[in-house]
């Protein structure tokens, strides 16, 4: 099927040998090239800096041997492709991609993603025998979503499968153990990972819902790097309606989820157009009424002064103050703050100009794509924040003030506050085009029907439940949707100017200060009750209580629930409507406003258009237009870049061996008459139904299970899951310096030389004379008057073997270094009481102190360190168990141990004071040689008598003795002359 | 101070030995003729040598005392020899030409 999956005929014995040895079957293949590139010379010829002689490129070639997951050998001939709903050609060739690489798959909403998930969960169940099966989706309604699918359309028998969604369920393990199909959320997939209830090595297929969270350090990330760590055998299917908003995140994408492939579809495609239900978008571009014209205007006069100053200043470009952009200001005063070499002073006073210009411009963002109440709101807000710290003297921002006690700011109040107290007057002319397309919507449409507003503002969305509300028509029953987060409470003026008040220091005075506080906290509970009454009245009032309260989870449960149930039929929500909530079929989606971002607006429409036609109303004014078509221009754009080949892709295993080809059989696939129910459920009824079928369906069952668990030891002992082939245990770092050799072409090479097999006897008698590296101690080797310092080398195998484990261990049986044990370095000393050739031993010794420890890497590398024949003899006539110390580990005596407390001999006493004090250049030394050198000049010339010609004779000898151990050509010149 | 003098006098003329013998020595070993030393490394080798003498010279001495002997003979020098074959086959050889001579 793929022509560049690799067979493993090409491979090498010892290759395919670790591969099986690994199960870790990945192997990756680095080959750089260079190639000398023409540079850019100076007159001198050399290179400028900067240039790079050669080009440097590596390749990776990944290549991925046999999996270690069982398959079902049967089965794997064909492949089954469920007929139960229609075929359809993308959905077909996606499918078939997907089974044999990791494919990221971009396709719009309500086009079947979960369909391509189902079939390839489906044929890797059947494929394999114990391999897991997970799907992890980030919220509930989509994982109920994909059970649905996979119960309803492949029937993956539900006995096989679990659902993990809470953290709180007990015997995780088993559940982990017994079933095949997961269907879960990321977090708990990562966790279990982590704490080692789910192996990583029976993972064979992983789907991923909304894969385009996996960025940064999300659960997906995490949860596949943990994989890749242990398991390179796996399937990736991820599925999103939105790769990203731009390239880079789309390669952050693909790097973290090992994509290779990414099989993208837009609603322009030729083979999804067809299936494509009806959406119509209508763009309404709404102007600004009078009101809000005069009230844009009224705030250009207050702000003018303040512009044209920080016009003046250099600090915001010039531009005309209705057009303020409070994104703008707010970056730029980060910049101001951020910048270290202001003075303190100007740095404050630019900073709090570009605040107000960045308040003004909210504002100004507000009462144009808003509406005049949200903008009042803010503005009333803020001005009131800023008066009574003015007044108590908290602020004395003279520039703010300038603008908030401007003049003209007093008629803007009192204008706004008439309109806001009529209820009648509509505040954006958008509120308009919502009640009569709603209208118009309801009267056409069917009355069952259901509309979805979205904005971004929770103000603006109670706005618009008022406004809807206020028409009275009964068909239309709006409520808000937001997310749990309690609103923000808006400046207390009173609570403000209270604490900031002086206070008294006496105690009447604490006293009647806490007197005054309960009374007006019981006099704001009151209060509070009052409007809690006036607005349970009301029709609105639960949104307003939403609004100001928050809603829990269980208050968007329920409220969903009565958007079904048709209580409610008008949704207004903020961005928490956009995606993973199960909210049923929509017909009508309003967009209030537009964001930036196309892959929030691709998710709004999305809502609409899945099961039957849809349309989708963009309400737009001021720049809101061109912002909408910039944003998807950028996505179709950043589509186009896709499947031209921009991003790189990571190769990925192909699991099923390259000999066997599938051959696609389709297929109605017959579903038990129980899981039929589940395509009439809604979200969390198949969440509880296949909860219930996973746990055994009977109590009978539960019960014996349970008893089951009981009888288990309680505390499982963790399991700690490793990659293959690790070391454990405590490992020198010498020994992982040296693995390996460089053979001439610098290839890595094991240190593996066979051995001639020798009798064991003699192993025997050298066991003996062995010691334990540890007891070799230094006291002993202070008593050197007698002593025959052995190295064994069998010792070396010793440590090997504890470090290199039972992995090398079996590979280098001891047997092979017995046949070194006959040359076995074992260094004899003549007895002697001369104290002076202790130096000499320890220095023969440590010369060879850095052979041995290279050996220890290398064991059976010993020619460097035999001994000469004629030392062999010498020691094999004079050796005798009785009078030897072993010493089995050289002591480095050059470095800080043990054994560089014993003294040096005066003669290396001196020559180690002789370099330390030229290195050091001591004037001493200095004045001292060159007084020798005057006396020996005098000498020369003949001013002073050469008395000792005995002199030189002793210095020939000694340099003789000097150089006596090189044998190199010019020295052994020396020892002839 | 006399003692001083004396190593002193005794140093300048190992000085002037290992000039010569360098002096002599370099152009033979110096096949492309590129090979200079420094000052510096006539003093350390000057050094060296008188380091390496006084401990022969010392060594010598025990050895004889060894023997029971008051004089130091060329049999001591032979035993400190008597890792280096090749040299105590020049050593005797030196010892009978001077004696010769």
């Amino acid at each position: 099927m793929d022509d560049d999956d690799d067979d493993f005929s090409n491979f090498e014995d010892d290759e395919l040998d670790s591969l099986y040895e690994k199960n870790i079957n990945k192997n990756v293949q680095e080959i750089t090239f260079r190639r000398s590139v023409a540079v850019q010379r100076d007159l001198m010829n050399n290179i400028l800096p900067g240039e790079k002689p050669i080009y440097e490129e590596i390749q990776r070639k990944v290549t991925f041997g046999p999996t270690h997951h069982k398959f079902n050998e049967e089965s794997l001939s064909t492949y089954l492709y469920p007929t139960n709903f229609e075929v359809r050609d993308y959905q077909f060739d996606i499918v078939k991609k997907s089974l044999f690489t990791n494919i990221l798959c971009a396709i719009p909403t309500g086009m079947g993603k979960t369909f391509i998930a189902s079939t390839v969960m489906l044929n890797y169940f059947l494929w394999t025998q114990t391999g897991k099966i997970i799907f992890t989706a980030p919220t509930r309604p989509l994982v109920a979503q994909q059970i649905k699918a996979c119960l309803g359309i492949t029937g993956i028998p539900s006995d096989e499968t679990a659902i993990l969604l809470d953290k709180s369920r007990k015997n995780r393990e088993e559940i982990w153990a017994n079933k095949r199909v997961f269907f879960t959320t990321p977090q708990v997939v990562e966790n279990d990972l982590k704490r080692g209830v789910l192996n990583p090595k029976d993972i064979v297929c992983l789907v991923i819902d909304e894969a385009h969270r996996a960025t940064g350090s999300y659960a997906y990330t995490n949860v596949v790097k943990f994989i890749d760590r242990f398991n390179s055998s796996y399937r990736i299917l991820a599925l999103t309606a939105t790769p990203g908003s731009d390239l880079d995140s789309v390669q952050e994408v693909v790097n973290n989820l090992d994509i290779s492939k990414i099989e993208i579809r837009t609603e322009e495609s030729i083979d999804i157009v067809k299936y494509m239900k009806q959406r119509e978008k209508v763009k309404i571009q709404t102007g600004l009424t009078t009101e809000i014209e005069d009230v844009i205007e009224q705030l250009g006069i207050a702000i003018q002064p303040v512009l044209q100053q920080a016009v003046e200043l250099g600090i915001y470009e010039e531009c005309e103050p209705s057009r303020i952009n409070s994104f703008k200001a707010m970056q730029l005063s980060q910049k101001i703050i951020a910048n270290p070499t202001l003075p303190e002073g100007i740095k404050w006073r630019n900073f709090f100009i570009l605040q107000l210009l960045n308040h003004v411009g909210q504002m100004l963002k507000r009462i144009k794509i808003y509406g005049l109440r949200t903008f009042y709101n803010y503005f009333i807000n803020k001005h009131k924040e800023f008066t009574t710290k003015y007044n108590l003297g908290k602020s004395t921002n003279k520039i703010a003030a300038g603008f908030y006690f401007h003049p003209i700011l007093k008629t803007l109040r009192e204008n706004c506050d008439k309109h806001v107290a009529n209820p009648k007057f509509l505040g954006h002319e958008k509120l308009q085009n919502i009640r009569d397309e709603l209208i118009d919507f309801f009267e056409n449409g069917a009355p069952d029907s259901r509309v979805i507003i979205f904005t971004e503002l929770r103000e603006s969305a109670l706005e618009i439940v008022k406004c809807v509300d206020s028409m009275n028509d009964k068909r239309i029953r709006p409520h808000i949707f937001i997310g749990q987060a309690r609103g923000k409470e808006g400046f207390d003026e009173v609570t403000y100017s209270r604490k900031h008040k002086p206070k008294g220091r006496k105690k009447e005075d604490k006293l009647r200060r806490q007197e005054e506080e309960r009374r007006i906290e019981e006099q704001r509970k009151l209060e509070k009750e009052q409007q809690k009454l006036e607005r349970s009245v009301s029709r609105t009032g639960s949104s307003e209580d939403a609004q100001i309260n928050g809603m829990n989870q269980k208050r968007q449960k329920e409220t969903i629930k009565e958007f079904k149930e048709g209580i409610y039929n008008v949704l207004v929500c903020t961005s928490i409507g956009e995606e993973g909530l199960d909210i049923g079929e929509v017909d009508l989606i309003i967009c209030y406003d537009t964001t930036s971002s196309p892959i929030k607006n691709i998710q709004r429409m999305g809502r609409t258009g899945r099961k039957r036609d849809g349309k989708i109303i963009l309400l737009f004014s001021s720049n809101e237009a061109t912002k909408f078509e910039q944003a998807m221009e950028n996505y179709s754009n950043l589509q186009k870049l896709i499947t031209k080949n921009f991003i790189e892709y990571k190769k990925s295993d192909r699991i099923l061996p390259t000999s066997i080809n599938p051959e696609c059989v389709k297929k109605f696939i017959e579903i038990n008459e129980s899981d039929k129910e589940v395509n009439n459920m809604e979200s969390d009824e198949i969440i509880k139904y296949a909860t219930q079928r996973m746990m055994g369906k009977t109590p009978k069952k539960k019960t014996t299970k349970s008893r089951k668990v009981s009888k288990e030891p309680k505390s499982k002992q963790k399991q700690f899951f490793m990659p293959d082939n690790v070391v454990t245990g405590i490992i020198k770092a010498s020994t992982l310096v040296n693995k390996y050799n460089t053979d001439e072409n610098g290839n890595k090479v094991r240190q593996e030389i066979k051995a001639k097999p020798v009798e064991k006897k003699k192993l025997a008698t050298l066991d003996s004379i062995e010691n334990d590296p540890s007891s070799s101690d230094l006291e002993d080797f202070d008593l050197q008057d007698y002593g025959t310092l052995k190295h064994d080398q069998k010792t070396l195998v010793d440590i090997l073997g504890t470090v290199k484990e039972e992995t090398q261990a079996q590979v280098l049986p001891n047997d092979n270094y017995s046949g070194s044990m006959e040359n076995s370095m074992v260094l004899p000393v003549k007895r002697e009481k001369r104290e002076k050739d202790v130096p000499q031993t320890i220095g023969k010794l440590d010369s060879r102190s850095g052979d041995s420890r290279v050996s220890s890497a290398k064991p059976l590398a010993t020619e460097e360190v035999r001994l000469p024949i004629e030392d062999m003899s010498y020691f094999a006539k004079h050796y005798s168990k009785q009078d030897s110390i072993s010493i089995n580990s050289i002591p480095n005596l050059s470095e800080a141990n043990k054994a560089s407390l014993i003294p040096h001999t005066s003669f290396t006493q001196g020559i180690i004071g002789l370099f330390r004090d030229m290195r050091e250049n001591k004037p001493e030394q200095n004045i001292e040689f060159n007084r020798i050198k005057c006396i020996g000049k005098g000498l020369q010339n003949g001013v002073l008598k050469q008395k000792n010609i005995l002199a030189r004779a002793l210095w020939i000898i000694t340099i003789s003795v000097t150089f006596k151990n090189c044998r190199c050509r010019q020295c052994t010149k020396i020892h002839r002359n | 101070m006399d003692q001083q003098k004396q190593t002193e006098r005794l140093k300048a003329e190992l000085w002037c030995a290992v000039d010569k013998q360098v002096k002599e020595l370099v152009p033979s070993l110096n096949v492309k003729g590129n090979i200079t030393y420094s000052p510096k490394f006539i003093n350390a080798l000057m050094s060296l040598t008188y380091l390496q003498l006084t401990d022969i010279g010392t060594d010598l001495e025990l050895f004889a005392n060894h023997a029971g002997r008051g004089t130091i003979t060329r049999d001591d020098l032979m035993l400190l020899l008597r890792k280096t074959p090749l040299l105590q086959e020049m050593v005797s050889n030196l010892n009978m030409n001077s004696l010769e001579q």
